[in-house]
């Protein structure tokens, strides 16, 4: 046979040759030292690809203009100073309307598209689910690390009203940059990216910061949120308050209209928006200069009832609900939460996974059995649970908006014990050291032999998710600095690594590097081992672990190093241990 | 589409697309944007037969559309914005710098890539078979894993290159300075 190509190399290691060729190619390989090789290249730069991409994805917000500039007039569109003025500073804070409104005033003449009529319905429908999902995200990975479940929510509702602002104060910072070029533009970007940085949901690492900007807000601008809120409801000729939440996607999509009709003249009385109407203006005047047409028609305004504590706002283009009224963690009103513990009948079962059927919600429960779950849609929802040595149990629970309905499940012991799994390890390449450490690279297989095939554990069923301390001895006295930079405390969560053709592998973080970049990937062996891969320039670990329940586990680590294709081993003990860093 | 199932998209896609556009644009909000929009022409369609490669050709025509007027300006300030994150992050703690620095040469590597293997490699990253790629880029199947293989090859090579570069270029110059 000939020789592999390395696009078939690379079809191959990614799982999509047919089922023939890649059999055909393993058996070249395996008879093949030169293909061998350029595999093991192959999945070296595969992991270094994933590694390299992977620290592109801490990006913040605002680093560029959103929109090219248009032509030879190097001048910021009015929608780019208002999206780099909105974050300009937590106080700085635009509300719907003023932003729908200015926006609506460019897209009447200018190109830009985002906030036409229809996507701005169709955007606020899908903010539904953005709502709900932060929510849940948030939620969870909080009690992941051992938080408070009460915390767990608060913050996180804390955190999505903070980031999609609570009600309107209005723009203060400056309106149009002085027409400039790239550089200039980088710079104001830079700066305004400095400063929005307490605002910016992803920076805001306290609750207490989060809290503490936020009632500031409430405080200094009080008198207008409640103008807003009363000239809302006067526009939309509310009746009832009690229509409070009965539907989330009318009740965003009239708020949106409502504000589109009410916003112009808020704009035109309000001094502090005005600078936003020239530079509307003069942004309308540049692109009508350019000799672009766009005109459009005012958006039909359909007054409906609507309760005069809610609020949506436009935010940088993309609608975000949130609920104004005196408590931040109303943002959840348009769902429900889901509160409960999960026990043997006498104690809280930790680890057990929760989750509600057809939705992507859930959560693993706490050390004493507590789980949360919020952004739950009203209704009947089943609710499963499931732990390994128990029986799965699922349970209808009635969910009402904006309430907490309690679900405290009682796990039975399982009567047949689960079939444990093999998980075939990856095509480790046995090299033939110069220092003789393949004498203790070789892995043995922790799982016993019976294990159906197929039968493969998840990260929810495996006992090793959690954070680690782990100790790396290498056998070999070569000092290989990179090898030994391997992470010694990391986090092996259960979110699943995209685009694996060796299978399900999960996330696995280093704890010691601010913002966790995840470059690492583990999957469970068994419910009490591990097998974890760490990139880091282009060479690449695999470390093998076992022991009992994730609390102490040993094995071996092996570095492999893609340009020489050697590399080095080691003996790792790893304790499990908090996740707070 | 109706809403329910642009609901859905969004539930199922709406992360990895906005990964693989901030990766590609080096800009977060930009890419949230994009993804939005997006998904609103799914909405304008009456059914997807590939939903996957059709939100992401969708996703990457509206960037090509837009980013083809200023793609060099853009390409800088994203470099900029990296660097300058490097130079701010030098007071709080080496690793955060570390990781800046990171984000900046992997940011001129990404760049570095022929267009249609960027987008081929960012494609893959986010759970694309190779036929969705094909489909979404408008390449045969055939071609896709020389197209990756090219794309990862000197992606690896040139990020290495840069990092020994930066390397000497620290030990060198002392306050260690991203390379500018």
């Amino acid at each position: 046979m000939q020789h592999l190509d390395e696009g078939t190399i690379h079809a191959w290691r990614d799982g999509q040759l047919p089922q023939d060729e890649a059999a055909a190619a393993e058996a070249h390989v395996a008879g093949c030292r030169p293909c061998a090789d350029a595999v093991a290249e192959a999945r070296g730069f595969i992991a270094a690809s994933s590694r390299i991409l992977m620290s592109l994805d801490d990006v913040p917000r605002d680093v560029s203009p959103k929109q090219p500039l248009t032509g030879a007039q190097a001048v910021p569109t009015a929608a780019d100073v208002m999206s780099a003025v909105a974050s300009a500073a937590p106080d700085a804070v635009i509300d719907l309307a003023s932003r729908a409104a200015a926006a609506r005033r460019v897209d009447q003449r200018a190109p830009r598209r985002w906030f036409s009529a229809p996507s701005l319905a169709a955007a606020a429908t899908i903010v539904v689910a953005v709502g709900t999902f932060a929510l849940t995200r948030a939620g969870r990975q909080r009690s992941d690390e051992g938080g408070g479940v009460d915390v767990a929510l608060r913050q996180a509702a804390v955190a999505d009203s903070a980031a999609s602002t609570v009600a309107g104060p209005v723009v203060s910072a400056p309106p149009a940059a002085p027409p400039s070029p790239a550089l200039g533009v980088a710079s104001a970007a830079n700066e305004v990216q400095q400063r929005a940085k307490p605002a910016d949901e992803r920076s805001v690492g306290s609750t207490a910061r989060a809290e503490a900007d936020q009632s500031g807000l409430r405080e200094r601008q009080p008198e207008r949120a409640d103008a807003f809120s009363r000239k809302a409801v006067d526009v939309a000729g509310a009746k009832a308050p009690s229509a409070v939440a009965a539907d989330a996607k009318r009740a965003a999509k009239t708020e949106e209209r409502v504000t589109l009709a009410d916003a112009p003249s808020r704009l035109a009385k309000d001094p502090s928006t005005r600078s936003f109407q020239d530079s509307a203006r003069r942004q309308v005047a540049a692109a009508n200069a350019a000799g672009v047409p766009a005109p459009a028609t005012p958006p039909p305004v359909v007054p409906q009832p609507r309760p005069d504590t809610m609020a949506v706002q436009v935010f940088r283009g993309s609608a975000r609900q949130s609920v104004e009224g005196r408590d931040a963690a109303s943002a959840a009103a348009m769902t429900g939460t889901i509160r409960g513990r999960v026990t043997d009948g006498n104690t809280g079962l930790a680890d057990a996974s929760v989750t509600i059927t057809g939705t992507s919600i859930g959560m693993a429960t706490t050390g004493d059995g507590q789980f949360v779950l919020a952004g739950v849609q009203p209704g009947t929802q089943k609710l499963t649970v499931r732990r390994i040595g128990f029986e799965p149990v699922s349970r209808d629970v009635v969910v009402a908006t904006g309430q907490t309905a309690t679900a405290d499940i009682v796990l039975k012991p399982a009567t047949t014990s689960l079939n444990q799994a093999v998980v075939t390890s990856s095509a480790t390449a046995q090299r033939q050291r110069r220092d003789g450490a393949a004498a203790s690279a070789p892995t043995p297989r922790p799982v016993p032999a019976e294990a159906a095939p197929g039968a493969a554990v998840t990260a929810a069923q495996s006992n090793a998710v959690g954070c680690y301390e782990m100790t790396i001895t290498p056998t070999s006295q070569q000092a290989r600095t990179s090898f030994r930079q391997t992470p010694r405390r990391l986090a092996l969560d259960q979110e699943i690594v995209p685009s694996n053709a060796d299978g399900v592998w999960y996330r696995a973080r280093d704890l010691a590097r601010t913002g966790a970049m995840p470059n690492g990937l583990w999957r469970p062996v068994g419910t009490d081992g591990i097998e974890l891969e760490w990139t880091y320039g282009s060479r690449l670990a695999r470390i093998q672990l076992t022991g009992p329940a994730g609390q102490v586990m040993r094995g071996t680590a092996e570095e492999l190093d893609r340009a020489s294709g050697t590399g080095e081993a080691g003996t790792v003990i790893s304790v499990r241990s908090s996740c707070t860093p | 589409m109706k809403d329910e199932d642009v609901e859905r998209l969004f539930r199922t896609y709406n992360t990895a697309l906005v990964r693989y556009l901030t990766r590609r644009l080096g800009d977060r909000d930009w890419a949230e944007e994009v993804a939005q929009e997006t998904f609103l022409r799914a909405l304008r369609q009456d059914s997807l037969s590939s939903e996957r490669s059709w939100l992401f050709a969708v996703a990457t025509n509206l960037v090509r559309d837009e980013a083809r007027k200023d793609e060099r300006r853009r390409r800088h300030l994203a470099i900029l914005a990296d660097e300058e994150r490097a130079r701010e992050m030098e007071e709080p703690e080496p690793s955060s710098l570390e990781r800046a620095q990171d984000a900046a040469l992997a940011r001129k590597a990404v760049d570095s890539l022929a267009e249609r293997d960027r987008l081929a490699l960012l494609m893959r990253e986010e759970g694309l078979d190779y036929t969705e790629i094909a489909d979404a880029l408008g390449l045969s199947v055939g071609s896709i894993g020389t197209t990756l293989a090219r794309a990862r090859r000197r992606l690896a090579l040139v990020y290495e290159a840069m990092q020994a570069d930066h390397r000497r270029g620290a030990a060198g110059g002392g306050e260690g300075h991203a390379a500018s």
